[in-house]
């Protein structure tokens, strides 16, 4: 708002312009204390970082995640086009790109700061374990389409890598309270450091308290999370060319839900994570190019109350170094080396393990040239990754990336990659039991899957074409995909077992095998505008199909559909921006997600549900912000959990307030 | 239903006309502040001796497009002022100011080393440019432009900012002569 006399004016002169280029005549002769008091349109300059990105990359900065009221990754991740995010209860999520959606979404790849979140247990994150504490996020990075030949393996169909504010960056206090309408408190404070010879320190702690959902009849789906997390980031001095980090962190976390296990009825199973880690990272410049090393030891545990319980145990070394630029040449290369030991154990029939406890060692090895063609024009980005470890064989995943810019504002790409990704743990060595079927005119049987530790890898051919155009006041951008898998996991008749788990019926044994393969295809929309400086609007819109081809084996085809129809094929979300002073803002989001045809009865039918957040600013110390999800009070349920059954859970409208205070 | 609700709401909001003048776009007036910092930087009188004219060059996507272009044959200390768009950081030999732009972002150190000790006014509005050896970062704050400015990486590219400019920058880090 102007707020003084002479801003009205040069309000009043640039309103009486005709256009942008008659402006600048006027700008031109404002001194520079005149120039730093004019109000511009900003806009991100996150579309333009990523102008020389053959790839299809989504940033979400500290202010979206703020702006958004999301208090976790998945809440976030709904505003970034090709993620299909469902919730399927209080804290369990199924996030996925480009298809496969699942609770354990085996295809996507999960990093905090480089660490990699992704479980070797079930092939996928527990997103309910991941507790940030979200102030600290400085962005969030989608990249869909396969990242392997950068990332490594099982980044299939995307690697969302979750980045750390610089603890310089967090100096000073802060304390976040809220209460939920239901009576939940939260709590998160932190404090910000500088230590001698310009390092920087953080230390954090926070609670989780988050209400549960509700059943179809209307009691509580008794998912209530429980959680802490505690940690620290020890950053060198920012200034210094040679930097490192270290940080680490520690969390509990109770996630109840009611299993449904069949012939055993429902059990009310509390999983309990608990994790830490330590990681050190340093990066520095030498006349040979820029490198960087990091190693980290990681502990996570999950027991499932009475069933069952797994840990795991991670060591990892990377380094990464990117030679200066030669000629029309970019080198980038790296080696890494992980070791992961797991161990379970069970405590009932319904989760058994052929092996109780497995050493994996990964050797992986890449590199990436970026050639310039035609300056300014056209760049070829070659890269490939090889990956061996102590079981399978060894993979190679290549990429040939191509870009090109007729103007330094649109950038088309397209590329080709494969990509591999590993059987998991769970996948070679443990049975579970999926569920209980009817064989008409034969009785109830329970359907065990059995282990199988001789499965591959997955592998996809994936093809991609995007198109993103930077604007004045924002940015727009268009991905076609169609990516072809071969070698997926699927399971076919394996047999019959007796005694089963229901008495005098044998149970009906599933073998999985590799012999699926299948497409998905679909186009991903996203945009940002800035409409005034008040009001910024942001899109993301996504189509997609996902078919298996037949394999003439009804079981497999069954099971394939499945795994096929837990995907929308149309998804949207809306976000507006507004700033109503000052002070105040108000944040609108309307999300839209398609039907999904196989869920189980009664199935998820397709959702319109809209957010809003109010916030109001004191003062530079503290903000007050409402925020409403779920505006209008829709009964609605997104996702029925795979691999552990349970009945669908509903959300209704929660209100939470949460006061922020730095000081 | 709520959807039908909802949806006039947005219109209304998208459709209300603006209750102010529309503002210049940010790398509008980005464009007008690389021109002032040529008018206030002295550079080595060897530096200048190339060409007549004061040459800016922009590494990597230009986010300026007619802002920029449009800046031309406008004068900055009694010389022309011109725009280039080196393919390279080797390519700016004879520029007297280069602005890095965002897409550079992982260039950024490699860049900085190549111009060091060269003497080109180095500006550019990536986060942490002026912590990594840059000289002059532009910033935006509540809409507004600001600058920080790295004393002595200015000094150590043999140039010197006029006292207006070092008293209107938001933060001064490094020292004169380090």
């Amino acid at each position: 708002m102007p707020r003084h006399p002479k801003h009205i004016m040069l309000a009043i002169v640039l309103a009486g312009l005709p256009g942008l280029a008659g402006a600048s005549d006027e700008l031109m002769d404002l001194s520079l204390e005149e120039l730093a008091d004019i109000q511009v349109l900003s806009v991100s300059r996150k579309a333009q970082r990523l102008s020389d990105t053959a790839a299809a990359v989504t940033v979400l900065t500290r202010e979206d995640i703020r702006r958004s009221g999301a208090r976790s990754v998945p809440e976030a991740l709904r505003l970034v086009p090709g993620v299909q995010v469902a919730q399927i209860g209080a804290g369990r999520w199924a996030v996925s790109v480009r298809g496969f959606n699942s609770r354990f979404a085996s295809k996507l790849l999960v990093q905090v700061d480089g660490r990699s979140v992704y479980s070797p247990m079930f092939s996928g994150v527990f997103w309910n374990a991941l507790n940030l504490m979200m102030e600290d996020v400085e962005r969030i990075e989608v990249v869909r389409g396969p990242g392997a030949s950068l990332w490594g393996a099982n980044a299939v169909n995307g690697v969302i890598n979750i980045v750390t504010r610089k603890a310089a960056a967090t100096i000073g206090s802060m304390v976040r309270a809220s209460v939920d309408d239901r009576g939940n408190p939260e709590v998160a404070v932190r404090q910000g450091l500088t230590l001698t010879g310009g390092t920087a320190l953080r230390v954090y702690a926070l609670s989780e308290n988050r209400a549960p959902f509700e059943t179809r009849g209307g009691t509580s789906s008794r998912d209530e999370q429980t959680g802490w997390r505690t940690g620290f980031r020890l950053d060198s001095d920012v200034r210094a060319p040679d930097r490192w980090t270290i940080s680490g962190d520690a969390y509990r976390q109770r996630s109840p839900e009611v299993l449904d296990l069949g012939p055993l009825g429902d059990n009310y199973t509390p999983f309990d994570f608990e994790g830490a880690h330590v990681l050190a990272q340093r990066d520095w410049m030498t006349s040979a190019g820029q490198a960087s090393l990091r190693a980290y030891v990681d502990y996570a545990d999950v027991g499932l109350g009475a069933l069952a319980g797994a840990t795991v145990h991670t060591g990892d070394l990377d380094f990464q170094h990117r030679l200066p630029i030669n000629g029309a040449h970019e080198w980038i290369w790296g080696i890494g080396l992980r070791h992961q030991s797991i161990s379970v154990k069970s405590r009932v029939p319904v989760i058994s393990f052929d092996k109780k406890e497995t050493h994996q060692h990964t050797f992986s090895a890449f590199v990436q040239d970026e050639i310039v063609l035609l300056p300014r024009q056209l760049r070829l980005t070659l890269g490939a990754r090889f990956e061996a470890r102590n079981m399978g064989t060894p993979e190679f995943q290549p990429t040939v990336r191509l870009l090109w810019s007729p103007s330094d504002r649109d950038t088309l790409w397209t590329h080709w990659s494969r990509a591999a990704r590993t059987p998991s743990y769970g996948e070679r060595h443990a049975g579970l039991a999926v569920g209980v079927q009817a064989f008409p005119p034969f009785p109830a049987a329970t359907l065990i899957s059995v282990p199988n530790e001789d499965l591959r890898s997955e592998s996809v051919n994936a093809f991609e074409l995007g198109y993103r155009r930077q604007l004045d006041r924002g940015s727009v951008e268009v991905v076609l995909f169609r990516q072809r898998y071969s070698h997926l996991l699927g399971s076919s008749f394996g047999g019959l077992r007796m005694p089963g788990l229901i008495p005098l019926t044998p149970d009906v044994l599933l073998a999985r095998n590799n012999r699926g393969s299948a497409v998905t295809e679909g186009a991903e929309f996203g945009a940002e505008m800035a409409v005034s400086q008040d009001l910024r609007l942001g899109l993301a819109y996504t189509v997609m199909r996902q078919d298996y081809d037949t394999t003439g084996d009804a079981i497999l085809d069954d099971g394939n559909a499945t795994v096929a129809n837990r995907n929308a094929n149309h998804w949207l979300s809306l976000q507006a921006r507004i700033d109503l002073s000052g002070q105040q803002e108000l944040d609108l989001q309307v999300r839209h997600v398609g039907a999904l045809k196989g869920q189980p009865a009664p199935g998820v039918d397709a959702y319109t549900v809209v957010d809003a957040r109010y916030g109001y600013r004191f003062s530079q110390r503290a903000e007050l912000a409402l925020s409403i999800t779920n505006l209008f009070d829709k009964r609605y349920s997104a996702y029925s959990s795979d691999y552990f059954p349970s009945a669908y859970a509903y959300d209704r409208r929660r209100l939470l307030l949460t006061g922020r205070w730095t000081f | 239903m709520r959807w039908r609700v909802l949806l006039p709401l947005l219109l209304v909001l998208l459709a209300a006309p603006p209750l102010r003048a529309a503002p210049p776009t940010e790398y509008q007036l980005k464009a007008v502040f690389l021109l002032n910092f040529a008018r206030y930087v002295t550079w080595p009188d060897e530096a200048l001796a190339d060409s007549e004219a004061i040459d800016i060059c922009v590494l990597g996507r230009d986010p300026f497009g007619e802002h920029l272009t449009g800046l031309e044959a406008r004068q900055a200390q009694g010389r022309e002022v011109r725009v280039h768009f080196p393919p390279a950081a080797e390519n700016t030999k004879g520029c007297e100011v280069v602005f890095v732009s965002a897409s550079e972002q992982r260039r950024l150190n490699a860049i900085l080393r190549e111009l060091d000790g060269k003497p080109v006014l180095t500006v550019s509005d990536i986060d942490g440019f002026v912590e990594a050896g840059g000289n002059i970062g532009l910033v935006t704050v509540d809409d507004r432009i600001r600058f920080d400015i790295n004393r002595g990486a200015v000094s150590s590219q043999h140039l010197r900012l006029s006292a207006q400019l070092l008293k209107l920058a938001r933060r001064l880090i490094g020292q004169e002569g380090a």
